[in-house]
């Protein structure tokens, strides 16, 4: 009796929210930006630009607002003010003796405060505040177009140069030696990077998306010493967090966007503890019946 | 070559950013030149004081008491958030001239407590006199719901208030705000009635508004409808699916005809709710601010005709299918 | 099929500059070396050594001054994978995920369709390269886990797969163990026969008797330049290194 009971409440506490349109795009669309995200980044993990990815995502806010008082989509002004960022705080690094990290965070909280100062003074109609947070509840159809062709050209462009850009964040000197266009690469991964951060301020606002940009490459550089394991393990915990974070926050009524990244933090901690090899009690099992 | 190209594309951004903000405080610095024009014109024999007030709405409503005796400023501008608006130095320079500053209270304006305490001058608070209906969710469970004017029942109070203090401010013309404030009581109290004679018309069962933010408690209150709503409180991070659900359900189960949502909020969520339950979505309701020059609810009066436009038209429309 | 004249010299690097924001790292560095010739660059740490082998590698623009490999440009060159290059441990980021397969397997990027996916022949060139340095053993051992011997015969073995003529090394006896320095030894001997020329950079002198036809002595310039057993003398190491004993650098052993 108590078996059928509960096999009955795990059926509607599955059904039940997926019985909702909105539930169904919202899992829909958070499981295409998350994976977008986790796919980049494992690049950024081996790249070392987890810092890199909080500035773009900051720096797109300016891009925003000036989208909207000209009547742009808000996709391309946050692209526009994203690469311009990094333009920025290539050239800066390039003509000063100012360290790489020095130069990160003074471009993108200038170009933060920039955004802020602008919301001051552009009397929008909308409150412009929202995109530091977002929602994957209602995204209008034409946004959701637009977020469907953004991802697919990240993951195009990243899967092509997929060896290329492993090759680069290994190593560049090599790269360059046997005749790979280096500054291509880096501004390519930078492109994705402005990309994704466009794309995820939608489902979650700007100030989560840095950890979808951060969390999932980083769990997954736990738990593997093979590039290619890097990439699905960070893709693959992105989805579960989307589909385990989306269904908490209908259970639990918390915002779905703080729900996805806290469900992939806990992943993290997850593999923080117990990973195979790298993990703080080092569970061998997996490894040893592997072999 | 490259990184000159790099160097002044970044200029470019700044230089477009910056300009953007600059066009943008130009249209309103000749709007308010405008204005000061039509003051300065209107100005017969002394230099009159100013009255300052937190909102739009508010600034609407005075200005039609006190007409052209004093001059009314707001510090939020048409279409800007209100809840947590953000001080600017211009504005304590205003603080500082002005002789009073008049604010709607219920914990609305955030930033007030801070900007009176900053300067030398008296406040009127508005909900010092008015009766508060409670919101019953969230983190602001409990706390006053500050959206009064909403209704036109309240808003008479408003006048009534408002009058009450500003003839004490000024008795000399006590006799004069009190023939403003009646004329403009009627015009609110006609379109009160309004809006009674067509909820008469609909079905008791179907009185509901579903809105995004839960604004409308007065409104609802004083006309026998029910609300629901997304959120509690403007606050848009709060949305969760659960609520949303509700909302759906609701509106599946009572076959509400049409949902609405407010123009300082991304819509986008109504919309879904709209589209998934086969209800109308009915269009933005102006709440807090007054809209920009020629937007559809330049003063108080327009906003209110509008928003119960806006209502009986997505009645209407929904019904007819 | 290149002409006679253009096989004379695979390295010419003639008066070059470098410099990063105004800072002067090396300046009116000249080098020519053959097919079959085996170079030691010697010098202080900051002389200039690494900035040289960015030089030839394109890895920094000069300032002034003009390289050719193999009589071509630098792009060209690049094009035809002639410069290898074998960085030294310290350079390589050993948490990377990539096993001794994946790294020999990008001595191969170069001649591969932009999806770098391996043909047979790169197969087998990989498996040709890790059999040369002694790893089969390894091959699909992630880098963290191997030694630092290991490690640089790995970046040998993927210079042997780029097929390059010119092999540029970073220290290449620096922290390895005693069979890897006669594994390296031995693989000197072979390139010099298949007509490769090594530049290798390094502190030990003892390394220099023994290997190298040639020296280079550089502090941010050249400061001498010929064959070992006649530049290599006491008075040109003192002057290269600042003033700095030779016996000191020698070792008391020499
Ligand atoms: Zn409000």
């Amino acid at each position: 009796m108590d078996g059928s009971f509960l096999t009955i409440d795990i059926n509607s506490f599955i059904t039940e929210p997926i019985a909702h349109e909105f539930m169904r795009k919202a899992i829909l669309i958070s499981i295409l930006i998350t994976s977008v995200c986790g796919l980049l980044s494992s690049f950024l993990t081996l790249k070392g630009w987890a810092l890199m990815g909080d500035a773009v995502s900051h720096a797109v806010m300016p891009g925003v607002v000036v989208a909207y008082a000209i009547g742009v989509p808000l996709s391309v002004g946050a692209f526009v003010f994203g690469v311009g960022s990094v333009a920025l705080i290539g050239f800066i690094k390039h003509k000063s003796r100012i360290k790489e990290d020095t130069v990160i965070g003074l471009v993108f909280t200038g170009f933060f405060a920039l955004g802020i100062v602008l919301i001051s003074k552009i009397t929008s109609d909308i409150d412009l505040m929202h995109i530091l947070y977002g929602t994957p509840l209602g995204i209008p159809l034409s946004d959701v177009k637009q977020t469907i062709f953004i991802s697919f050209l990240v993951v195009l462009l990243l899967s092509i140069f997929r060896k290329d850009l492993m090759l680069y964040c290994f190593d560049p000197r090599h790269a360059k030696t046997i005749g790979i266009n280096v500054s291509f690469l880096h501004y390519l991964l930078l492109t994705c990077l402005s990309l994704a951060a466009v794309v995820g301020l939608q489902a979650v606002g700007i100030v989560l998306v840095v950890a979808m940009l951060i969390t999932p490459g980083a769990t997954a550089y736990l738990l593997t010493d093979k590039f290619d394991e890097l990439s699905i393990i960070s893709v693959l915990s992105s989805i579960i967090s989307s589909l385990i974070g989306i269904y908490l926050s209908y259970w639990l009524d918390i915002a779905p966007g703080g729900s996805i990244v806290l469900v992939q933090t806990f992943i993290f901690l997850f593999a923080f503890l117990f990973a195979p090899r790298y993990g703080i009690f080092k569970v061998k099992k997996l490894l040893s019946s592997s072999n | 070559m490259k990184k000159n190209f790099i160097f002044i594309f970044s200029c470019l951004l700044f230089i477009f950013s910056v300009t953007a903000c600059k066009n943008n405080s130009e249209i309103q610095n000749s709007n308010t030149s405008n204005g000061d024009e039509l003051t300065n014109k209107t100005r017969i024999k002394k230099e009159k004081e100013l009255l300052l007030v937190s909102f739009t709405i508010l600034e609407d409503i005075v200005r039609n008491i006190v007409g052209d005796e004093f001059k009314v400023e707001s510090i939020t501008k048409p279409g800007m958030e209100v809840h947590g608006y953000q001080v600017t130095p211009s504005d304590l320079v205003r603080g500082s001239k002005a002789i009073i500053f008049i604010q709607n209270g219920f914990g609305f304006e955030l930033w007030a407590d801070k900007f009176v305490s900053n300067l030398n001058v008296e406040k009127i608070t508005i909900a010092n006199n008015l009766e508060p209906m409670f919101i019953s969710e969230d983190i602001y469970k409990g706390k006053p719901n500050p959206h009064a004017w909403i209704s036109p029942k309240r808003g008479i109070l408003y006048v009534d208030i408002l009058l009450e203090e500003l003839s004490n401010l000024d008795p000399e013309n006590r006799e004069k705000f009190k023939k403003n404030a009646q004329s403009f009581k009627n015009k609110i109290q006609k379109i009160d009635e309004d809006f009674s004679l067509f909820l008469n018309t609909l079905p008791k069962s179907k009185r509901y508004l579903v809105s995004c933010e839960g604004a409308f408690s007065y409104l609802t209150n004083d006309y026998g409808l029910k609300e629901a709503y997304l959120w509690p409180v403007n606050a848009e991070s709060q949305i969760t699916p659960k609520r949303m659900a509700k909302v759906i359900n609701l509106v599946n189960e009572k076959q509400i005809p049409a949902v609405f949502c407010e123009s300082t909020v991304n819509s986008e969520s109504q919309e879904s709710v709209a589209k998934e339950t086969g209800a109308f979505f009915g269009g933005n309701l102006y709440v807090d601010s007054l809209s920009k020059k020629n937007g559809p609810a330049e003063s108080y009066l327009e906003m209110l005709e509008y928003n119960l436009g806006i209502i009986k038209n997505g009645f209407n429309a929904s019904l007819k299918n | 099929m290149k002409s006679m004249e253009f096989e004379k010299y695979r390295i010419e690097a003639e008066n070059i500059c470098v410099d990063y924001n105004g800072k002067v790292a090396l300046y009116d560095a000249t080098l020519r070396l053959k097919a079959g010739q085996i170079c030691g660059l010697v010098g202080m740490n900051g002389a200039g050594k690494t900035t040289f082998f960015n030089a030839l590698t394109g890895f920094v623009n000069l300032s002034k001054g003009k390289i050719r490999i193999n009589g071509e440009t630098l792009k060209t060159s690049q094009k035809d994978q002639a410069v290898a290059y074998v960085p030294q441990n310290e350079g390589i980021d050993a948490d990377f995920p990539v096993n001794v397969w994946d790294i020999v397997m990008m001595g191969r990027y170069g001649s591969m369709n932009i999806f770098r996916s391996p043909r047979e022949s790169d197969i087998q060139a990989v498996k040709n390269a890790i059999e040369r340095v002694d790893l089969v053993d390894y091959s699909f051992t992630p880098i963290g886990d191997l030694s630092g011997g290991q490690r640089k015969r790995t970046f040998l073995a993927r210079a042997i797969a780029q097929r390059a003529s010119i092999l540029l090394l970073d220290e290449p006896f620096a922290g390895v163990d005693i069979r890897t320095e006669k594994l390296i030894s031995e693989l000197f001997l072979q390139f010099k026969n298949e007509g490769k020329t090594i530049l290798l950079s390094t502190h030990d002198m003892i390394h220099v008797r023994e290997f190298c036809d040639l020296v280079l002595l550089i502090n941010k310039t050249v400061v001498a330049y010929g064959d070992t057993s006649e530049v290599f003398t006491p008075e040109n190491i003192t002057s290269t290194f600042g003033g700095m004993s030779p016996d000191f650098l020698f070792g008391p052993e020499s």
